[in-house]
């Protein structure tokens, strides 16, 4: 029988670690995971059950070590040539059995690429915080706190607003940074991160880019409170919620890089998590599909297994053909986030437009696959226990994030077809 | 101006008692759900159990088919669709869940209440439960289903496995079967309607069933998506002996009859969500701020363009709806609700309209974003709601032969419907 496996990947361009990573985690994933998913939905607050699955793969298998360099006890995928492609296998292993979890622990490169990754290391953050992440056995998390409650498409609206609307405000008191502000939404908020990634504005109100600032702040620094998680339509394995920022001082030299830099820096992280979405779709599809077969194999229609129906059938090869193209769109854009010196740095406004174009297309493509597929499970395909409905529900917010898909149709209206006013 | 008047319906076919029945139904909605959402989520002994109890047993919606005799309103005539479908918009603005179980309670009872069907003596053993017991009651359809390999060695419908078969033992019935699937409700239903094989017949037999027959066997309640009013499990029924009379029909016409009217409340629940999802994208528009400071969210192009799609997927599905709802009410100049005529158009307005349902409260999330899968916003209980509620359609792949059969004259095709 056909398995995951036959869905192609360039192969050519895999990262050497790829097929390592891809079997200690599918043998997490299907150890510490899977018999338990089903059980998620109702542990969103408090994470009983899915908290030593984290502990498992991120503290006692070290992937949560694994962007920063070697000699500060990370595995310095941060310096290498396939970050893009190792994480990419990464993410889409641990979705296959919950896409929660993908994003979560996905969530915790997010703002380690800004200090782990070549050509852009900052050594000094790197080694304050390598101690946190890999010194300890327990899951470690972090967060990039972006959202704000009056709109978080416009902190990323950065070609039009330029971060004007940005309320988190950082201010340079002697050697140290003061901020003030009110984020919501970030993966790993509601109490679950150690530490934050800080959008905010040294100046309100200025389009000024050199303004815009991420800064790093430990969860317990005096005067940083999360409230408690959101109960969400799916995503449970993901926590989300509000965080305060109340007269929070760090040392000047958490400040990411400067002014200019963090802006540019940021856009790689934009794009990173384009293709992250893309990994979460493919990996929640993967298992969709193998659930699929169960399905169409042992389940009848007119003495044959439905898969031999002509219009399932049908049904059953689109989805087949959208995992297939979403798959290797995703590779691809993890090669191009791989190869700066092949196709431009990662933070280029070409790879951003290129990787959201990818992004928003296998989301839409996911959301319509999936529906269509609940339906030839009748009603079954509301079961928890045939997986597929957990899938659904859990995708769909990778549509609606990073911006939302109407600023990814204009931001790529934009490069492709150099609109001006938009 | 409100969605009653936004998105026209045949107001002139609709009697003033029938606006004014929905208007109840919409209080109750507000009174009984809306405002106690927040706080008590979808929990069903402490929220949903009360307002279904409010609904159907003190504002009585449960007694309309039964003879006044019995304290029913004898509203047991097709011409019901009309209200019955004014009244299912706002259950189902209010709660999907309690909309589809009504509307499959009220399937199953068509079969051998309403005019043209009715069986005096199944009519006298229920009415008193309907109007006199003082307690909701739920009914549960129990329909020919995919089944795995093993099941093709039992009796099977158009394609599908049949979950039950029934003998005949001198004049009782005799019905069997294991871990059967239920349209809904399958833990806490006073009764079952069961679509059943019998050895030897090609036409399968519909009987009720009382739900508190010796030998049913009800699982734990399942976790499914959406429709937290309908508390499903599997069903074992175990050698359940049942009275002759509870063979309601054979054969296919008076089945499809059923999913006639099933169809119907399927897609006016299906509409009632609809304008709740309008009325929450109404609010986010008027008021949520989009590019800056510059803009409400309604003004933006983009954003506007994809709402005018779910105003027209709204007044679409509105129009299709009231249409099958006349269909239904007109035996007279239609047909019967059971005949090909009405049956195929009824299955392809229920899946447009099911379908219209998904794809406007998915761009409406799209537009809401984070705040449209929060809980706190009340959207996303419609949408895991309205998708749940389309699959009970069945698959709509197969649904299709059936629809294709018909207009095109296909000579091999089945739906399993
Ligand atoms: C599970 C989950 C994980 C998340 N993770 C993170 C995270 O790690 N970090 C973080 O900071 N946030 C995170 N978020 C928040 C998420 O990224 C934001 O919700 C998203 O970016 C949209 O912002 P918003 O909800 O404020 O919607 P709004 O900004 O109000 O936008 C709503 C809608 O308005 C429309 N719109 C907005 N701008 C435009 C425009 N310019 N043109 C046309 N239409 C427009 C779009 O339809 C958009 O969907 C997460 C949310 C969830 C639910």
């Amino acid at each position: 029988m056909r398995t995951i496996d036959d869905f192609t990947r360039p192969k050519e361009y895999l990262s050497p670690l790829d097929e390592y990573l891809g079997r200690i985690v599918r043998e997490w994933a299907e150890k510490e995971v899977i018999p338990y998913r089903r059980k998620f939905d109702e542990d969103w607050k408090d994470h009983h059950i899915i908290e030593p699955a984290f502990r498992k793969l991120m503290g006692e298998m070290g992937m949560q070590r694994v962007l920063f360099p070697e000699d500060l006890g990370g595995w310095g995928l941060g310096h290498s040539n396939y970050l893009g492609t190792a994480a990419y296998r990464l993410f889409e292993e641990i979705s296959r059995a919950d896409s929660a979890m993908g994003v979560a622990f996905g969530v915790v490169f997010w703002p380690l690429i800004l200090i782990c990754c070549e050509p852009h290391v900052n050594r000094r953050l790197c080694e304050e915080f390598a101690p946190m992440f890999c010194e300890t056995k327990e899951a470690v998390f972090a967060a990039n706190a972006m959202t704000e409650p009056q709109g978080g498409s416009d902190i990323e609206n950065l070609d039009v607003l330029g971060g004007s609307t940005i309320q988190t405000t950082a201010v340079l008191d002697g050697d140290e940074w003061v901020i003030n502000g009110h984020k919501l939404w970030p993966t790993n908020s509601g109490g679950a991160a150690s530490l934050f990634s800080v959008v905010c504005t040294t100046n309100p109100g200025s389009r000024d880019l050199k303004d815009f600032a991420v800064i790093f702040v430990p969860a317990n620094t005096p005067g940083c409170t999360q409230g408690s998680p959101y109960e969400k339509a799916g995503m449970a394995a993901d926590k989300n919620g509000d965080i305060w920022f109340e007269n929070v001082r760090v040392p000047s030299w958490y400040r990411a890089f400067g002014p200019g830099e963090d802006f540019v820096y940021f856009l790689e992280m934009v794009s990173l998590g384009n293709m992250g979405s893309i990994s979460f779709v493919s990996g929640s599809m993967l298992n969709v599909y193998e659930k699929l077969q169960e399905f169409v194999n042992t389940q009848y229609f007119r003495g044959k297994p439905l898969k031999e129906h002509d219009a399932v059938a049908g049904v059953l090869a689109d989805f087949a053909r959208d995992l297939e193209v979403i798959r290797i769109i995703g590779y691809q854009c993890a090669r191009m986030l791989d190869r700066p010196d092949i196709y431009g740095p990662r933070w280029s406004h070409e790879n951003v437009a290129k990787a959201r174009a990818y992004k928003y297309f296998a989301c839409d493509k996911a959301v319509e696959n999936l529906g269509r597929v609940m339906n030839l499970l009748e009603t079954y395909g509301s079961d928890r226990d045939w997986d597929i409905e957990k899938h659904w529900r859990d995708l769909k917010i990778v549509q609606l994030w990073l911006g939302g898909k109407q600023l990814a149709q204009m931001e790529v209206a934009r490069w492709f077809f150099e609109c001006e006013t938009l | 101006m409100n969605y009653q008047e936004l998105f026209p319906f045949p107001q002139e076919r609709c009697e003033e008692a029938d606006i004014s029945l929905a208007h109840t139904v919409h209080q109750w909605g507000e009174a009984e759900l809306a405002s106690k959402r927040l706080e008590l989520k979808e929990d069903y002994s402490r929220l949903i159990e009360p307002a279904m109890r409010k609904l159907l047993v003190d504002i009585g919606l449960q007694k309309i088919l039964w003879p006044e005799s019995f304290g029913g309103s004898a509203q047991n005539a097709p011409e019901i669709a009309l209200p019955l479908t004014l009244a299912l918009e706002q259950i189902g603005w209010a709660d999907v869940g309690i909309g589809y179980v009504f509307a499959s309670t009220f399937a199953l009872c068509t079969t051998f209440a309403m005019e043209g069907n009715v069986q005096e003596k199944l009519v006298q053993a229920y009415a008193p439960l309907f109007c006199q017991s003082g307690q909701p009651v739920i009914g549960a359809l129990i329909l020919p289903s995919l089944k795995g390999k093993d099941s093709q060695d039992g009796p099977s419908f158009r394609g599908k496995a049949l979950q039950a078969r029934a003998n005949q033992d001198k004049q009782a019935w005799t019905i069997e079967g294991r871990n059967m699937r239920p349209f809904n409700s399958g833990s806490n239903a006073q009764l079952f309607g069961v679509l059943c094989g019998i050895d030897g017949e090609s036409d399968p037999a519909f009987f009720v069933v009382s739900g508190d027959a010796a030998g049913i066997k009800r699982k734990d309640v399942f976790l499914k998506t959406g429709l937290a009013a309908s508390l499903n499990s599997d069903v074992d029924f175990d050698k359940v002996i049942v009275p002759p009379e509870n063979l309601v029909f054979r054969g296919l016409q008076p089945f499809r009859a059923m999913l006639s009217w099933l169809y119907l409340g399927i897609s006016a629940t299906t509409v009632g969500s609809l304008f709740a999802a309008y009325d929450i994208l109404k609010e986010w528009g008027d008021n949520r701020v989009i590019k800056g400071r510059g803009q409400v969210f309604k003004e933006n192009p983009l954003t506007a363009a994809l709402m005018a799609e779910i105003a027209m997927d709204i007044l679409t599905s509105r129009m299709l709806l009231y249409q099958l709802a006349q269909m239904l009410a007109q035996p007279e100049v239609y047909g019967g609700a059971g005949e090909e005529k009405v049956f195929i158009p009824a299955l392809c307005l229920a899946t447009y309209i099911t379908h219209a349902g998904e794809k406007a409260i998915n761009s409406t999330m799209e537009l809401m974003a984070s705040a449209g899968y929060a809980k706190e916003w009340q959207l996303e209980r419609y949408w895991r709601d309205v998708k749940t509620l389309q699959i009970h359609l069945g698959n709509r792949e197969l649904n299709k032969m059936e629809i294709a059969r018909y207009f095109y004259d296909c000579k091999n095709l089945e739906g399993g419907i």
